[in-house]
């Protein structure tokens, strides 16, 4: 018989009081940490600076949690990743693990007030518009070989002939604007700056198309929007240009056609095809997909990954993909992140992980995937469930359903422990070694 | 069709084909071989045999009750199932999977055809004469959270169709439920507990046990570790296998997981829209899948070892509608190596090695030599 996570003895109720004594204790965090969420403040509070030049997005010591009247769960425990430019992470894990909170905290789509980033930094590079003294974008302006502004001449709302200097656009007919490399530190951002990085510099596609579609607006329509709200000067004509070209993109064959059609209309691959385009619409520099095909069926989940692999080399920036597939990890990533109950547990590039896992929960998360050219025998099982992610032990969180068990494991959480360059594991089997 | 067969395909002009036409001859020459092998005894080996399946639910009708639209859920299916096996059923969202797991134990009454269970002919027996079988055949639900009444205890959940089919006396029907669920891994203090105590892991082994509490011969598992984690998938996975080796079970076993199907089943049954497109032993279909869509689903499933890139088939556009199929061959609007026949008749059922049947038109004629390739 397999241990259980719920022993016998142990009560798993909680009495009124209990309950109320938590609620009050809480309510007092949560209070505290959504007025710093609503206030304002000036931009360099925010602006932070890259410990690697090359990452594009650097998580460190991450925590989220979640206050619930049964106790604090917390969903990230810790969590320390970066990702570098033009490259696609992938993030494993079962489901609780909190990979998908981690992916909602990067946006800080988090539920509050129940949920609340407590801790850790998040730093993201951005490309951002540069702004004037007052708060606007400054244009490009097209110069002649003596560099000299042009002139251009264009009839204002009156119909009247204006002289303003030529502003330069880009082949699609955008007006192009200043940019500049900023690093924002998205944990410390109020919310309501969160719009020069949402759907701007990072785009979310996300598992269930159906849900994540207005279901009252045409899919034209909604993609318009991206453009309208995130390109500075679009214009409507400009948008739908932009939209068509995007679709086409995507691989859909009439995209005239689909732009006047609604999403139910549309078969669950071709909306998904449309979440993409919306993700892409406005260039973001980083993108993640949280279990963009888990939705799909086998055949369909081909396209779609064809379709990313493809992006990749379209698109200028990373890609973060979350599922709990290995063998889309194996397809699309070029390293892969493994968590177990909020924490990372594993990292290394994706031949590592698959060549040489260490940690055992990796080992029996492999093995215990039947694949198509596995043998027939009993699979590998790990035993045992998730750990009620409400007070959790100080130890090891594998402890209780490991196989590989030493003595230093009823210790101190292991800290991460060095294997490559690029290859990290959180497990006591491995610090021996290290220390040797 | 024994006619048919002896045209050479390439020679037929389709410009001026009939469909209607060719579709009613089609259909009449099917339904009177259909009539002479109703009358065939069921293969006395077999637990299950299925002859020409079909189940259509009637979406629209005028108000005489003449159906307008109808939906082919399955379409003609037929296949046997030899106790101890497993079959295991795949195929995209859609393709009438479940629709025929449920038709095989007569939650849906079938449009046509034969159902036999254990020599006998179980299509038109009536509820009331179904009850007694249901002992035979059970069933486990694809979501345990909500195949589950929460409003029981698990020992009640367990020993209610004890109780009901008078499987042992009054006084033992505690320590029955406590032996089972100790065989399914459920500790006996869970006894008391109701179902939203426990994890998904944990309610499917309750669904488990409460298929097996009634000692059945025949599982339909339809999707029973679709919503469970890898972890968790691997236990009940191995749980299934445990309980076949000890009570002689038959599974009928649906998943659209092509991983798992591989590797629980003996036998394969692909399908696509409705209708069976391939039939064969596991090892048979997996090393030489024949059908061009077995061939892409395969394709299809990522390898979790990155070293391998193998070459995919991918199909372009979606799986059609069911309500509006398309004529003739129903993949032929996504076939890579679609035909001119392809688009107006519908293939008949090959058997191309033993026991492996395969509806294709690649096949059909042993002309086309350079087609098989």
């Amino acid at each position: 018989m397999e241990k259980d996570s719920i022993n016998k003895n142990e009560k798993h109720y909680l009495t009124g009081r209990e309950v109320r004594e938590i609620a009050k204790q809480n309510s007092k965090k949560m209070r505290e940490l959504e007025k710093r969420k609503m206030r304002k403040c000036k931009e360099e509070e925010f602006l932070s600076t890259m410990k690697d030049p090359s990452n594009i997005l650097e998580i460190e010591n991450l925590h989220t949690y979640f206050f619930t009247d049964q106790g604090v769960v917390k969903a990230v425990n810790g969590v320390s990743f970066s990702i570098p430019l033009n490259s696609t992470i992938g993030v494993v894990g079962e489901s609780g693990c909190g990979k998908s909170i981690t992916a909602m905290s990067v946006m800080r789509l988090i539920q509050g007030p129940s949920g609340q980033i407590v801790d850790g930094s998040i730093r993201f590079r951005a490309n951002d518009f540069k702004k004037d003294s007052q708060g606007k974008y400054i244009p490009i302006y097209e110069k002649d070989e003596n560099g000299n502004i042009i002139k251009e001449t264009i009839k204002d709302k009156k119909n009247n002939d204006v002289i303003v200097d030529k502003i330069k656009r880009d082949s699609k007919g955008f007006p192009l604007y200043e940019r500049e490399e900023k690093v924002y530190d998205i944990v410390n951002m109020p919310i309501k700056e969160m719009y020069r990085v949402r759907g701007r510099q990072i785009a979310m596609v996300f598992q269930e198309p159906m849900t994540s579609l207005n279901p009252v607006f045409t899919v034209g329509n909604q993609l318009d929007e991206v453009s309208l709200l995130h390109i500075p000067g679009a214009t409507k004509e400009l948008a739908k240009k932009r939209t068509i070209q995007m679709l086409e993109m995507v691989g859909i064959a009439s995209p005239e056609r689909i732009y006047d059609s609604f999403p139910h209309e549309l078969s669950g691959g071709m909306r998904q095809r449309v979440m993409i385009a919306m993700a892409l619409a406005a260039e973001p520099r980083l993108i993640i997909a949280d279990e963009p095909t888990t939705a799909l069926d086998v055949t369909i989940q081909a396209q779609i990954l064809d379709l990313f692999n493809e992006l990749k080399s379209r698109i200028n920036g990373s890609i973060l993909l979350i599922t709990h597939d290995l063998g889309v990890i194996a397809e699309m990533a070029d390293y892969v992140i493994v968590m177990y109950a909020g924490r990372v547990i594993e990292q290394g590039t994706a031949l590592e992980i698959y060549n040489n896992p260490c940690h055992p929960y990796t080992i029996g998360l492999q093995k215990s995937k039947p694949t198509m050219d596995s043998s027939k025998d009993d699979l590998y099982n790990i035993k045992g469930n998730v750990p009620n992610p409400i007070n959790m032990p100080n130890y090891c969180y594998f402890k209780e359903r490991c196989d590989k068990c030493i003595n230093r494991c009823s210790g101190d959480y292991p800290n991460m422990v060095k294997i490559s360059e690029t290859h990290y594991v959180a497990c006591h089997l491995y610090e021996e070694k290290e220390n040797e | 069709m024994s006619k048919d067969d002896n045209v050479n395909v390439n020679e037929i002009d389709f410009s001026n084909f009939d469909d209607l036409e060719e579709q009613r001859k089609e259909e009449e020459i099917k339904n009177q071989a259909y009539e002479k092998e109703k009358t065939l005894p069921p293969d006395p080996n077999a637990l299950l045999e299925v002859r020409h399946l079909k189940k259509y639910f009637i979406l629209k009708k005028t108000i005489f009750g003449k159906p307008i639209t109808t939906l082919k859920a399955v379409d003609d299916v037929s296949f046997k199932v030899y106790p101890g096996e497993t079959l295991g059923i795949v195929g995209e969202s859609g393709c009438g999977k479940t629709t025929m797991g449920r038709t095989i134990l007569k939650l849906y009454s079938p449009t046509s055809g034969q159902i036999f269970f254990d020599g006998k002919d179980i299509t038109n027996l009536k509820p009331k004469d179904m009850r007694y079988l249901r002992t035979e055949m059970q069933i486990i639900f694809q979501d345990p959270h909500s195949s589950l009444p929460p409003r029981q205890t698990v020992g009640d959940i367990l020993s209610e169709p004890v109780k009901v089919h008078n499987v042992v006396k009054k006084e033992e029907i505690k320590d029955y439920v406590l032996n089972l669920m100790d065989q399914c891994g459920l500790r006996d203090y869970y006894y008391e507990r109701y179902p939203h105590e426990f994890s998904g892991g944990q309610r499917q082994r309750i669904c488990i046990a409460r298929a097996l509490s009634v000692n059945p011969k025949f599982v339909v598992c339809d999707e029973p570790v679709s919503a469970l984690d890898v972890s968790i998938q691997a236990q009940i996975i191995n749980l299934l296998k445990k309980l076949q080796k000890e009570r002689q079970l038959t599974y009928l076993f649906i998943s659209h997981d092509l991983s798992v199907v591989k590797h629980i089943s003996d036998k394969i049954c692909v399908m696509y829209l409705g209708n069976m497109v391939e039939f064969g032993n596991n090892e048979d279909i997996f090393s030489n899948p024949l059908h061009p869509y077995t061939k892409s689903l395969f394709s299809a499933v990522p390898n979790p070892n990155p070293n391998k890139k193998s070459k995919r088939i991918i199909l372009k556009g979606d799986i059609p509608s069911q309500v509006n199929p398309p004529k003739g061959c129903k993949f032929c609007t996504r076939c890579p190596n679609c035909m001119e026949i392809c688009k107006h008749i519908a293939p008949s059922y090959k058997e191309i090695e033993e026991g492996h049947i395969v509806a294709c038109h690649l096949f059909n004629n042993n002309d086309n030599e350079e087609a098989k390739e």
